[in-house]
């Protein structure tokens, strides 16, 4: 992917939750966003998965210019995959059908091809004897590897992870982080937004540090992990990776 | 010295009364207090009407306190049955029936049963009534008596207020409404565009007064009132009093008057 | 049969002999009580008179029956259209709905039935009291259940819109596929009380003379002076049409549940 934002703005209720934030990845792969909570990273992933449209600036993917009219917002939404933290699925749908409607209304696929693609997804992710279970009754590592699936199973151009992760205890965690390992060795595009820094720095090709409303850091994550420049993402990073 | 006996002889005879007071139970009276001029009340609430006074009457004749009990039309009989009232005085018409459930009184007023029509309905006499009509009637009353039992092909239209039952006529959504006969003449005065009345009694009906099976004795002292009250002219002043425009109007129409 | 939810944390299903004595002691104390009130009244009972008009009460019942029936379709739909208006973007819509729902919510509806019956109706030309009866139940009923909709609906929570668009929803998919399924679980509960509130409040028609079981019970009562033995029938002809609603809503309820 190639991403480019200028000057990005956005505020709740008077309050400033991203400020003229600039930034650019050319090339990337895989682009990680760590930073404090509240420093503003869910709200920018949410801007650039076309969930909201920022108060002013711009956002360019190759070079073109994210037009944020709702009409277009919503045909872009049904070219990405988005995986939130929690709450992803439809809790009266089984795990099969979360996947195979979105397929069928989003995407136009006939009922055996939704139905085929859905199971094919879901025993990549070894889920395939899990599929008629509803979301309740399945682990919180199950529900997002369904989650994943689901936003993959149309082939998207590019994938949003919202702290996909923050939510689930250490043995869900490593689940999750390996399907995610999964999806990138498909060969696709990611955008991640995580506390997992570990992760990040193995997986990504691009970090960026969120702090503020500000985009502090940005480059290679070896590099900004070891020598970032301001006070703010040093303590940050010392803090993190002490235990 | 005699103001302190004077006061003294007073608050003694306070003690002589009280005992007085005490024996004299109230004489409970049931009536539904939306029947004008019978059965009403003035501006500030006070029940008013010929059935009040008469009952008023009938309690100083006995010696009694009287309390008006203000129920619905089709609760009084219950409630005299269950002890709630001693009497009913409601321009109650005495009929079969009521007599299996309860005693009456010698009757104390003549009416009867007569229809208040929609001015361009073309009915000008019960006759009429057959086939397909909608007749208004009021729950409880004879008038609904009548039209259950004998109006069979009508569609009865059974209304809780007279009220109603009148606009039902008015409105032209029913084509009589089966009521008695001063009642009758009083809507027509008040809607003398919209309906007309056929006074002429289809049916005689007698008001008496109603009281529980078995008090007779209460019956015979309501009876021997009802002759002294109409020996005595109590009547004829009450006729004089409420019901002066009813003397008047029946007597050029031809009709006997009530009372 | 539910488990006593709030006094017992261990999820041990009732035994039936339990249940069953439950029920037993619970109905003989009400028919104590009442017997003891009876018993006190020294109250002679005539069954045999209201046995002779028995016919009335089957035409009444089974007038409140239909009129019961064709207001609960009429007010589902109208309260799921006023739902959805009351949430749309449109403001007209917001506004109507709003004072539609204030409105009918906040007067009695004896006094609806007189004002819609003797005055719009008859500016409208509408006669037939039945017809009315339905409309007028159907308004009436519509606005609460315009309301448990929307409660419904709102308590679906905007995790799953977000969910949702994401997905690449349109608002209309969102409403079809993930609000309204999961609002029907909320709702059921309160609607089917208003269902049965609705048959219970058809008995106010007879206000208008719409020949349904009240009015009936009360010509029997008016005929045959026995109070009582007049509306013990009527109270068993509405439980009889309650009870089976709360009932299949019980029912409902636990079909839909699913593990959250």
């Amino acid at each position: 992917m190639n991403l480019r934002i200028d000057n990005l703005s956005l505020a709740f209720d008077g309050k400033p939750v991203l400020r003229e934030i600039a930034a650019e990845a050319k090339d990337v792969g895989v682009l990680a966003i760590v930073g404090p909570s509240g420093g503003g990273k869910s709200t920018l992933l949410r801007i650039l998965s076309g969930l909201l449209p920022p108060d002013s600036g711009e956002v360019f993917w190759d070079g073109s210019k994210m037009s944020f009219r709702e009409k277009d917002l919503l045909a872009y939404r049904r070219k990405v995959g988005t995986v939130f933290q929690a709450f992803n699925l439809f809790p009266h749908l089984s795990a099969e059908e979360n996947i195979a409607l979105p397929l069928r209304e989003v995407h136009g696929c006939t009922l055996a091809d939704a139905r085929d693609k859905a199971m094919e997804r879901l025993a990549r992710f070894q889920l395939k004897d899990h599929g008629h279970k509803k979301p309740g009754a399945l682990s919180g590592g199950q529900r997002q590897r369904v989650a994943i699936a689901r936003a993959m199973a149309f082939e998207p151009a590019l994938l949003f992870f919202d702290e996909p992760t923050s939510a689930l205890d250490p043995e869900m965690t490593y689940e999750v982080l390996e399907a995610i390992r999964e999806v990138r060795e498909e060969g696709r595009d990611l955008l991640l937004v995580t506390h997992e820094i570990g992760f990040a720095r193995e997986i990504a090709d691009e970090l960026w540090f969120l702090a503020d409303g500000k985009i502090l850091e940005q480059g290679a994550p070896k590099d900004v992990i070891e020598h970032s420049g301001t006070e703010e993402a040093k303590r940050f990073f010392e803090r993190v990776l002490r235990w | 010295m005699i103001r302190l006996i004077g006061r003294g002889v007073r608050r003694f005879s306070f003690f002589f009364l009280l005992p007085i007071v005490v024996v004299a139970q109230p004489l409970r009276v049931g009536m539904e207090l939306a029947y004008p001029p019978f059965e009403m009340t003035d501006a500030a609430g006070t029940p008013v009407g010929v059935s009040v006074a008469i009952a008023e009457a009938l309690g100083e004749s006995m010696g009694r306190p009287v309390e008006i009990r203000n129920l619905p039309f089709q609760g009084l009989i219950p409630a005299l049955r269950t002890g709630k009232i001693d009497l009913i005085l409601s321009s109650m018409t005495r009929t079969e029936e009521r007599a299996r459930a309860i005693d009456f009184s010698d009757p104390y007023l003549t009416t009867g049963l007569t229809l208040l029509v929609a001015a361009d309905s073309g009915i000008d006499s019960i006759e009429d009534l057959k086939e397909g009509s909608v007749v208004a009637v009021k729950q409880g009353t004879t008038g609904h008596l009548y039209a259950s039992r004998n109006l069979t092909s009508s569609n009865i239209l059974v209304l809780e207020k007279e009220s109603a039952a009148v606009l039902e006529v008015v409105q032209g959504k029913a084509d009589a409404f089966i009521y008695d006969q001063m009642s009758t003449y009083k809507h027509w005065q008040r809607n003398r565009e919209t309906t007309r009345a056929l006074l002429d009694p289809f049916r005689k009906e007698y008001w008496a007064i109603g009281i529980r099976k078995g008090d007779d004795t209460l019956r015979e002292e309501v009876n021997a009132f009802l002759a002294t009250f109409r020996d005595s002219g109590g009547f004829d002043a009450l006729g004089d009093q409420f019901l002066q425009e009813q003397k008047e109007a029946f007597a050029e129409l031809g009709y006997p008057f009530v009372f | 049969m539910d488990a006593p939810l709030l006094y017992t944390t261990a999820r041990r299903a009732p035994s039936r002999i339990g249940v069953a004595l439950g029920w037993i002691v619970a109905l003989a104390a009400l028919a104590g009580f009442f017997s003891f009130a009876f018993y006190q009244l020294d109250y002679a009972w005539n069954w045999d008179g209201v046995w002779e008009y028995r016919q009335k009460f089957f035409t009444g019942w089974w007038t409140t029956v239909w009129i019961s029936a064709a207001a609960l379709v009429l007010s589902t739909v109208t309260g799921f259209l006023v739902a959805l208006a009351r949430s749309s973007p449109v403001h007209v819509l917001r506004s109507l709905s709003t004072l539609y729902i204030e409105l009918i919510r906040g007067t009695p509806f004896l006094v609806q039935i007189l004002i819609f019956f003797y005055i719009v109706a008859d500016g409208y030309g509408i006669s037939n009291r039945y017809l009315v009866g339905v409309i007028v139940l159907s308004v009436f009923s519509g606005a609460y259940i315009a309301e448990i909709f929307r409660a419904g609906m709102e308590g679906v929570s905007s995790s799953q819109r977000e969910s949702a668009r994401a997905v690449g929803f349109t608002p209309f998919q969102t409403l079809r596929f993930v609000i309204l399924p999961q609002a029907i679980r909320q709702t059921l509960p309160p609607l089917s009380g208003q269902f049965a509130s609705l048959i219970k409040d058809s008995s106010l028609l007879s206000i208008i003379a719409v020949n349904e079981l009240t009015l009936n019970a009360q010509e029997v009562n008016s005929f045959t002076f026995s109070t009582f033995e007049s509306f013990l029938p009527l109270a068993i002809g509405y439980l009889i049409l309650t009870l089976p609603i709360s009932l299949f809503s019980r029912r409902m309820e636990e079909r839909l549940k699913h593990p959250s």
